[in-house]
């Protein structure tokens, strides 16, 4: 069952939250969502969504150190995710309460 | 430093400007993941989708209109070189039928109707994507010789190959027909030939079909590397987006109705009349050439793979080039 919800989560928004404490580089993200979700991000899956996210300017590369490039969260991605996170935590409280009710 | 041979592989499969900009971070974290015991056949296995994605979308790409033009390019290749692919496939389930009498049941039933019809929309949409593509291999050709691209004589003659391929089956063909046997005779048995040469017939036949694989193959690489190389003008190009739209469109048409006539063969139970045929022995007697069950399944399978292969393509096609006009003015 957790599996099946894993795929149907969002690792725009998981990247995003995992950037709100730091920057990070793409193997510091997998570790970091993998601690957070217990959704482990392939490279393909996770550079998809970074380059997607970079060309939105809701992050930002910073300058390379061994090959490994972190990134940070911009000002705008920040306000993107703060809306989409109240949407997201009103709808789980809603559901909630109807979950309570239901059982 | 080098990252395994199935990772390197599978970034191979991304375009080129993404391995510039994310190649050497991929490679460092596939190291990273490798050396905490991941799979590396699911780390390719993720690429490979990510590089199809990837491709699918041009996520990141540089608004650069050369990089833009080269993705319409190839998206046009990808929507049309299928149809070549899968032509051997549709002409053998055409025409590897046997001459044959049906009963007047079989004539009656409903489902001889859909798949007479079937067969029938497949030919014709076999017809209007072979006009497309001739008309779409006379723009490239000529949008080849006015590309700006050095070393334009050498796509000049690969862009060729298509041409060359179709004159030596259309050849073939021809000296066939002449070879195949025209008047029989029959005595209450088995048809007997009058004139023709049955055996050449029969050799010119395996030359055929050698001469047309051979000639499919060797026309969708060269098309491959001339769609992709040559820098041809935007009139041109979009000459072979209007083919890319014809020609998606007419394999989902044949792919639809080869699953038809698949399923109606089925579910008949035994094989379908779909062609009328004459054949003169002293006087003109009618016959059947029934599609074989496996004769609509060969049709239909290749069919469906190359339809969904070329809509994806002029998906990609459409969007890249509204991008493109974008960038560099209307053609």
């Amino acid at each position: 069952m957790g599996n099946r919800l894993g795929r149907t989560q969002d690792p725009t928004l998981m990247v995003l939250t995992s950037l709100t404490g730091g920057p990070k580089h793409g193997y510091a993200l997998i570790q970091d969502i993998d601690d957070m979700t217990g959704i482990t991000l392939g490279p393909g899956t996770l550079y998809g969504v970074l380059a997607r996210l970079e060309e939105e300017g809701l992050i930002e590369a910073l300058p390379a150190e061994d090959r490994r490039r972190p990134y940070r969260i911009t000002a705008h991605g920040a306000a993107v995710l703060r809306e989409r996170l109240e949407v997201t935590a009103k709808v789980a409280r809603i559901g909630l309460r109807r979950l309570g009710a239901f059982t | 430093m080098r990252a395994p041979r199935l990772i390197e592989a599978s970034l191979a499969c991304y375009p080129a400007w993404w391995r510039d900009v994310y190649g050497e971070e991929i490679r460092r974290i596939t190291q990273d993941l490798a050396a905490d015991g991941r799979s590396e056949i699911r780390l390719a296995g993720d690429l490979l989708r990510g590089a199809l994605t990837t491709r699918m979308r041009g996520t990141a790409m540089p608004r650069r209109p050369e990089l833009w033009a080269t993705r319409t390019r190839v998206s046009v290749a990808v929507a049309t070189l299928p149809w070549l692919v899968v032509v051997p496939f549709v002409l053998a389930a055409m025409t590897g039928q046997s001459l044959r009498t049906i009963s007047a049941a079989t004539l009656a039933d409903p489902t001889t109707r859909i798949s007479t019809y079937a067969y029938e929309v497949m030919q014709l949409a076999l017809l209007v994507s072979f006009c497309a593509m001739a008309a779409g291999w006379g723009a490239l050709a000529g949008g080849v010789r006015r590309a700006r691209r050095p070393r334009r004589r050498h796509l000049v003659l690969l862009s060729y190959v298509p041409l060359v391929s179709f004159l030596a089956v259309l050849g073939l063909f021809i000296a066939r027909v002449t070879q195949l046997p025209n008047e029989f005779t029959s005595h209450g048995g088995p048809l007997i030939p009058l004139d023709g040469n049955p055996a050449a017939a029969h050799a010119l036949l395996i030359a055929l079909w050698l001469v047309l694989v051979t000639g499919v193959l060797a026309s969708v690489w060269s098309l491959a590397l001339v769609t992709k190389h040559a820098e041809m003008p935007m009139l041109y190009v979009r000459s072979g987006k209007r083919m890319a739209t014809f020609t998606a469109l007419s394999l989902a048409l044949m792919a639809v109705s080869a699953v038809v006539g698949a399923v109606a063969a089925a579910y008949h139970g035994h094989p379908i009349p779909s062609m009328d045929n004459f054949l003169y022995t002293g006087k003109y007697i009618g016959g059947r050439y029934p599609v074989e069950l496996p004769g609509w399944w060969l049709a239909a399978v290749p069919l469906n793979a190359a339809a969904v292969v070329s809509l994806a393509g002029w998906r990609v096609a459409r969007r890249a080039w509204v991008t493109t006009v974008t960038l560099t003015g209307p053609a």
